[in-house]
């Protein structure tokens, strides 16, 4: 089977692309493109799920009352 | 018979040329080697942070405290890699003055920081770019950790991330740049040395961290509303002391990443200036200094654990500039007073200034940081530093310090001022009364164990149930609370 396949000019091809075979190449170019988009994609990602939580649990604690003041409260503390 | 043989091991020995090529390959993968492990030992700072802050949280806030510190290290490692590594090779000199060729100092060096360049992947030909890399990336994470602690238990962790990546992967090292290479414009005019970081590091995360807790604002009740201020007791004094040692055993991996070996090329240990150094002596540093900033923090704290431990960060911080020319008696007098310093600077900064820093980073690092500067300035003024053999002076030392704080601060105050404006600095006031942790991760992180009332430290010293009183500060300023004094004004 791997008699059958070209493997050597496919590595070669491969290594060009996706490893350092052939730094400042396209391939590392695209790579880096690839990489930076991905991680400020991945920031917002943060911001979103974050939020998204937040929000919810804090409707969540409001709607119940459960921080609501009591009217006959007279406070506590400082 | 021995003679037979003497032709053909003449014909087997090396020649000088092809010995000279094994030594030389031997001493980068010593220096690789090297520089591998100070970045493993360096985790343990991490391990540290993680640690320390958690167990100063209150319970409800444990995981959320903790994740900070992981997710430092999924957005720093990135960032680092894209950008941060190329303001540190090319910034050197302020711009680049001749492209990827800057700057003058080390020819190249601009070129051979880009993410894609060759020496930033597998490269037979280069064993050191990557660790050295590598053991700046452990730097960066540092400050980010620095900065963590200080914002728990109401800080966003996203814009905890934002503002992480800004400083681990830009302010900092755009500092290191200009001040802690062989390269940098402060070095290389002034005579500006730090030898161990102590303000490039750790005054420079101090002051980015001043910046945000301006914008971020104290917990909820940490303030009387006559501006006293309350104490919140962490669930687990003995976890952030374990930390707390875990981040000192970290620091010999710290300072020895701080030199520089190839015994090829350079005639022993140097410091990142390219001044000559041991490691011996900068390891005796740290040592004693930890000694005398223990001691100093007991004392200025009347015996407080938290502050006899972070007293000993502070007295290693205070003689890390100039760690690698003191001598250890001087370096002993120094951290004990590194120690006292930032105890009272996190007195003032807590009870005067009313700023709320969870675990007096700003105090520790930030003070510290520039005070250790400073000392360098007095104690070691005429020292030649760097390969212009700049003398070390008191002035040039001010300008590191005068260049430093806006450039640390100024983004700090920025990014979070813009955050807080678009509602993303600070959790709900609901959320954070009630627990990040649960918010967060649905969770409480001890389900084992029964929970018992959450206890708060009046200013008069009285441990009272804290639910009553951080109600009564959520309903005084309906969810959106602020100190009597207006540090921390209207949270988002």
């Amino acid at each position: 089977m791997f008699n059958s396949f070209p493997y050597d000019e496919w590595s070669e091809d491969v290594a060009d692309f996706w490893t350092f075979g052939g730094h400042n190449s396209t391939g590392t170019w695209i790579l880096t493109a690839l990489g930076v988009t991905v991680m400020i994609v991945l920031f917002w990602g943060f911001f979103i799920l974050e939020n998204r939580k937040l929000t919810h649990q804090a409707n969540l604690l409001k709607a119940s009352g459960a921080l609501d003041r009591p009217s006959t409260t007279t406070g506590h503390g400082a | 018979m021995i003679s037979s043989l003497i032709p053909t091991w003449l014909a087997q020995s090396p020649t000088l040329e092809e010995l000279e090529s094994k030594v030389a390959l031997d001493s980068q993968i010593l220096t690789e080697t090297f520089y591998f492990w100070t970045v493993v030992i360096m985790w343990l700072i991490h391990v540290g942070f993680m640690a320390y802050e958690a167990g100063a949280a209150r319970r409800k806030n444990i995981m959320s405290t903790a994740m900070k510190n992981i997710l430092t290290i999924a957005v720093v490692t990135p960032t680092f890699y894209y950008f941060g590594w190329y303001i540190y090779g090319c910034f050197q000199e302020g711009w680049p003055k001749s492209g990827h060729m800057s700057p003058d100092a080390l020819p190249g060096f601009c070129g051979a920081t880009s993410p894609w360049s060759a020496q930033m992947g597998p490269n037979l030909q280069d064993h050191v770019s990557a660790v050295f890399f590598l053991a700046f990336l452990l730097f960066s994470w540092t400050t980010g950790s620095i900065m963590s602690g200080a914002l728990i238990e109401r800080v966003r962790l996203s814009a905890y991330l934002v503002l992480t990546a800004v400083l681990g992967s830009v302010v900092w090292i755009l500092d290191a740049a200009w001040g802690w290479s062989s390269g940098g414009w402060l070095t290389t005019r002034y005579g500006f040395h730090d030898a161990i970081a102590s303000l490039v590091v750790h005054g420079v995360a101090g002051a980015f961290t001043l910046g945000v807790l301006l914008n971020l604002g104290p917990r909820i009740g940490k303030y009387t509303t006559d501006g006293l201020a309350r104490t919140f007791r962490g669930h687990n004094t003995h976890l952030t002391l374990m930390g707390l040692m875990l981040i000192f055993t970290g620091f010999y991996g710290f300072y020895a990443a701080c030199l520089v070996i190839q015994s090829t090329v350079f005639p022993g240990w140097l410091n990142i200036y390219g001044s000559p150094t041991t490691l011996g002596a900068i390891a005796f540093v740290i040592t004693i200094g930890f000694a005398g900033g223990f001691t100093g923090g007991w004392f200025a704290s009347k015996g407080d654990p938290f502050w006899t431990l972070s007293g000993g960060l502070a007295g290693v911080i205070a003689v890390s500039a100039g760690a690698d020319v003191y001598h250890p008696s001087l370096a002993y007098l120094l951290s004990m007073s590194g120690g006292m310093v930032a105890v009272w600077a996190g007195g003032f900064i807590e009870k005067k200034l009313r700023i709320d820093d969870a675990v007096g980073a700003v105090a520790v690092h930030g003070v510290c940081g520039f005070y250790g500067v400073l000392l360098v300035g007095i104690f070691a003024g005429g020292y030649p530093t760097g390969i212009n053999n700049i003398p070390v002076s008191f002035g040039g030392q001010l300008m590191g310090m005068m260049a430093f704080l806006p450039l640390a601060f100024l983004p700090g105050y920025a990014i979070s001022w813009i955050l807080k404006k678009m509602n993303l600095l600070r959790v709900p006031a609901e959320v954070e009364l009630e627990g990040l942790d649960l918010a967060e991760f649905g969770q409480d992180f001890y389900p084992e164990f029964e929970r018992v009332p959450e206890i708060i430290i009046e200013p008069d010293g009285r441990a009272v149930e804290s639910a009553p009183i951080l109600l009564e500060a959520y309903w005084q300023t309906n969810g959106t609370p602020k100190t009597p004094v207006g540090v921390g004004e209207e949270r988002s």
